[in-house]
């Protein structure tokens, strides 16, 4: 009988293609050397959740024959703008390696990367086989680089620009794709601002049999959606224009015509500027759907809770909180399939509420959706009351993120800090992964954290705690934390010095109007070569400043590959003669 | 010189283990009350240790992992008895407990000094939570009981998406109980620009010629074109050294004259309609309204770009 051992390697490799797991590829990879050597030639994807931990030859060096890629750059605060432009995360030293290492690359996923016209270019060009395209929240790029990618990539099967920022130049773009091009499955082009070729839109939806997911932009009106849902009636993700025209009789039964021969529609977005007396037309599809984002319709409760009435097989909602409690009822009695609600606020910025949505809504939803188990729910009041009873009714959740809007706000019926309900999420709702905290916090919180949120991964913090004892709670007991970002809160150098190990176990932490000092960022940077601590500072030079003043923004992050060369001037981080420095050299194309 | 540019980080592994053994020795905190601003040159750990900012420190007891009853979670609403854990309550209480339950004067008064202390220890610290000077986005905190706007003042809070922010505007009247409470800035800023009033700062992406990484201005902390002229300075003066010799970074020129036409660049800014417009004519406030976006360019190539927006605009 042959020992393991003594496999062939292509055996082991094609054993080894039936483990999709990175993790189980990872864990057999430690096996022996023949297992590495296996996994090594084998590994098809790779997944690089901080672009800056290894650098692209070590990479290629390491997986020679990858397939797929995803990316992901910015820290997530860059989002709410508080990592200023420039920072960094450029796509393009990445596909300049990748282009001579992979030529038979076929899938590239970015997630908060710059990426630039010419980067693009370079994908239509070096990758003959390329057919996923997803750039999530980017940047950089213009319509030019996507015609580039039209013209060239003659097998794309999927071109989603979900939430990235595109400059618009022209858009004739559309027209790029050859007349020969059918492969499309998937086009999500809802962040382009400008108009898009409109004819040359409905040829490609016409030609590509199998497109199963179309995501439209604001710019195309309602008139021309039934033509066009006319000839992709297999589509089973579909994204509208803008619903804001006068609803004229014609329009709206060729509306309810076209969209009750999309028998297989599932998921439902887009409805920008909706006017609610357009909503009826979609009833015929509601039953089936799955998924249903009215996150930028701005539709008012009763006509929305209508609508979901009639959607009973709801999975997936994304509403604004323009649904209020008595909305939020309707779903709770009607949408029992439902596993993730997202509500965002329509008014953010102004100091009382324009809206009826309180605590009640999310505590009617936890009671009645039994298989809940993703929140992300802004409002203006909370109590501790109410996170009890989500935790007892819902202790399956796994993403929770509350964002109580006016910072410090306490529980509104006891003017106690919110500490308890945390607490009591953390301690019923044992799979907790995701977890994002707001209102008035002490360092309490933070003690349960520690000691009950044993499979947090992720942790988002503004303006809680008291004392470096709520940091130290968290780096300490969290034992699965992968990614902290903390936001004004007093957490200073003693935690972040006692727990310096901790941080080589996680994939970043981002600190921003805490009390970290800058003498604290260096000495931490000499203890742990081997993660990158960098000082953000636009105002002024740290250096300039004595050792014990607190830094504006800090971002650590574990690297294989060192400190970047490819800082602006308002990153900082620490060289070897113990002085910092700022490295403005090798601006990235 | 270019050797000196690349950072490099040397591993040090004989103070790292000092440095641990320190740290091991230093588990319990010190009660420390020493003032921020200590001074003196490099301090080694215990000195970072010692720089306490916060007279209230946790007890001792705090770091360890609370056994006692600090850590007993108490499954029931605030005001009702602690002393019962583990009492299964029906899920749906929640729904009938009303803001006005009678609970016992004791526990209201309870209630009532806790919340007392909290705030006595926030408003303690008050100055300690906010951010250093240099940051002009962040706001004091006051008691927070009070309905705060300065703290709306917050950089990228609440955490909203850009694509998000513009809704309100766009949408028809919302017809609810509660009626948008909107004021009367709100009201002039949308017949102007369509766009709601946003207090933490207008945020304009600015590109200059030549320099690959554009930045991103606020408007409305600038509160005049001689201010704009001077950001714009800080922002690019570096990026454009760099761009011609990364070695001289350090004395780099300041990005003069954008406003008169006297130096080698100008500013130009784009409206919501796309057009590109030469910075200075309108009053400062009529600029900030309609301004979409910044670009730094030279002067010598203006010509061209005009015609270069014109064709755009006409194809």
């Amino acid at each position: 009988m042959a020992s393991p051992l003594s496999f062939p390697e292509e055996v082991l490799e094609h054993i080894f293609s039936y483990l999709t797991l990175p993790s189980d590829l990872n864990s057999a990879s430690l096996v022996c050397k023949s297992w590495y050597s296996a996994d090594r030639y084998s590994r098809r994807k790779a997944f690089i959740g901080n672009c800056y931990s290894l650098s692209p030859q070590g990479l290629v060096s390491r997986f020679p024959n990858l397939r797929s890629v995803e990316i992901k750059g910015k820290p997530h605060f860059a989002d709410f703008n508080l990592v200023p432009e420039g920072w960094g995360g450029y796509f393009f030293p990445w596909v300049r390696t990748m282009s001579v290492a992979y030529p038979w690359l076929e899938e590239i996923r970015l997630k908060r990367m710059v990426v630039s016209d010419e980067a693009l270019e370079l994908i239509g060009r070096s990758f003959p086989n390329f057919r996923v395209l997803v750039l999530a929240f980017c940047d950089g790029f213009s319509t030019d680089g996507l015609a580039a990618i039209a013209a060239n990539c003659r097998h794309l099967r999927e071109l989603d620009l979900r939430e990235s920022e595109v400059e618009d130049s022209s858009g004739h773009w559309i027209s790029r794709f050859p007349d020969s091009f059918t492969s499309l499955v998937s086009l999500n082009i809802s962040c382009i601002a400008s108009e898009v070729n409109f004819p040359a839109l409905e040829r490609l939806v016409s030609r590509c049999p199998n497109l199963r997911s179309l995501h439209l932009n604001r710019a195309v009106p309602i008139e021309h959606l039934p033509n066009l849902l006319r000839r992709a009636p297999q589509l089973v993700d579909f994204g509208t224009g803008t619903c804001s025209s006068e609803v004229h009789p014609d329009i709206y039964s060729n509306l309810v015509r076209a969209f009750a021969g999309c028998r297989g529609l599932r998921n439902l977005c887009g409805f920008w500027d909706v006017i609610p007396a357009y909503l009826p037309a979609v009833y015929s599809v509601c039953f089936g759907l799955t998924t249903l984002n009215l996150s930028y319709s701005t539709i008012p409760s009763p006509d929305l809770a209508n609508l979901i009435n009639q959607c009973p097989n709801l999975q997936r909602l994304w509403v604004l909180d323009y649904i209020e409690d008595s909305g939020l009822e309707a779903v709770a009695s009607t949408c029992k399939d439902l596993q993730e609600l997202r509500v965002f606020p329509s008014a953010p910025f102004i100091p009382e509420a324009n809206v009826q949505l309180t605590e009640q809504g999310l505590v009617h939803v936890s009671l009645g959706c039994k298989k809940l188990q993703s929140v992300l729910y802004f409002c203006r009041q909370f109590s501790n009351a109410a996170l009890v009873t989500i935790a007892q009714n819902r202790p399956n959740l796994t993403r929770f993120r509350l964002c109580i809007i006016e910072p410090h706000t306490p529980d509104y019926l006891t003017r106690e800090p919110l500490d308890m309900g945390f607490g009591a999420i953390v301690q019923h709702c044992r799979d907790l992964r995701r977890l994002s905290l707001s209102g008035l916090l002490t360092d309490r919180v933070f003690e349960y954290i520690g000691t009950y949120a044993k499979k947090l991964e992720m942790l988002s913090v503004a303006f809680a705690g008291h004392t470096d004892a709520g940091l130290h709670h968290i780096l300490s007991g969290c034992d699965r934390l992968r990614k902290l970002e903390i936001r004004d809160s007093p957490f200073g150098d003693r935690a972040l010095l006692t727990n310096a190990a901790k941080l080589e176990t996680m994939r970043s932490l981002w600190m921003s109007s805490c009390s970290v000092s800058f003498g604290a960022c260096k000495l931490l940077s000499r203890m742990m070569p081997r993660l990158n601590v960098e000082v953000i500072d636009e105002n002024d030079d740290p250096c300039s400043r004595p050792d014990n003043c607190m830094v504006e923004k800090l971002y650590i992050y574990r690297s294989l590959a060192g400190p970047r060369f490819d800082m602006p001037g308002f990153v900082w981080t620490v060289n070897e003669e113990n002085s910092t420095m700022r490295s403005s050299s090798a601006l990235p194309s | 010189m270019a050797a000196a540019i690349r950072n490099r980080v040397v591993v040090l592994s004989s103070p790292r283990r000092l440095l641990l053994n320190v740290l091991r020795k230093e588990s319990l905190p010190r009660m420390d009350c020493d003032s921020r601003n200590g001074g003196g040159d490099a301090p080694s750990l215990p000195e970072y240790a010692a720089k306490e900012r916060y007279c209230l420190f946790p007890r001792s007891s705090h770091w360890k992992a609370a056994k006692e009853d600090v850590l007993e979670l108490t499954l029931c609403p605030p005001g009702e008895n602690r002393g019962n854990h583990g009492r299964c309550r029906p899920s749906n209480s929640y729904l009938q407990f009303n803001p006005g339950n009678k609970t016992s004067a004791a526990e209201k008064g309870a209630s009532r000094a806790a919340t007392h202390h909290y705030s006595q220890d926030i408003e303690r610290n008050a100055e300690y939570f906010a951010p250093p000077p240099p940051q002009p986005n962040t706001s004091a905190h006051n008691k927070p009981s009070q309905k705060r706007n300065a703290a709306a003042a917050a950089v990228g809070w609440p955490p909203v998406q850009s694509f998000r922010k513009n809704l309100a505007s766009t949408g028809s009247t919302k017809q609810s109980v509660t009626q948008n409470v909107v004021s009367d800035k709100a009201v002039d800023w949308k017949k102007t620009t369509g766009l709601p009033p946003s207090p933490r700062g207008m945020f304009v992406k600015i590109n200059m010629e030549g320099v690959p990484i554009g930045r991103k201005v606020d408007l409305l902390s600038c509160e005049s074109y001689e201010k704009l002229a001077a950001t714009v300075d800080e922002l690019f003066r570096d990026l454009r050294a760099a761009q011609s010799d990364p070695s001289i970074v350090e004395s780099a020129k300041p990005i003069t004259g954008l406003l008169d036409g006297t130096g080698e660049y100008t500013l130009v800014y784009e409206d919501h309609e796309g057009d590109r417009v030469l910075i200075g004519d309108v009053p400062w406030k009529m600029f900030v309204a309609t301004a979409r976006r910044l670009h730094v360019l030279k002067r010598t190539n203006l010509s061209i770009t005009n015609r270069e927006s014109s064709n755009r605009q006409g194809a």
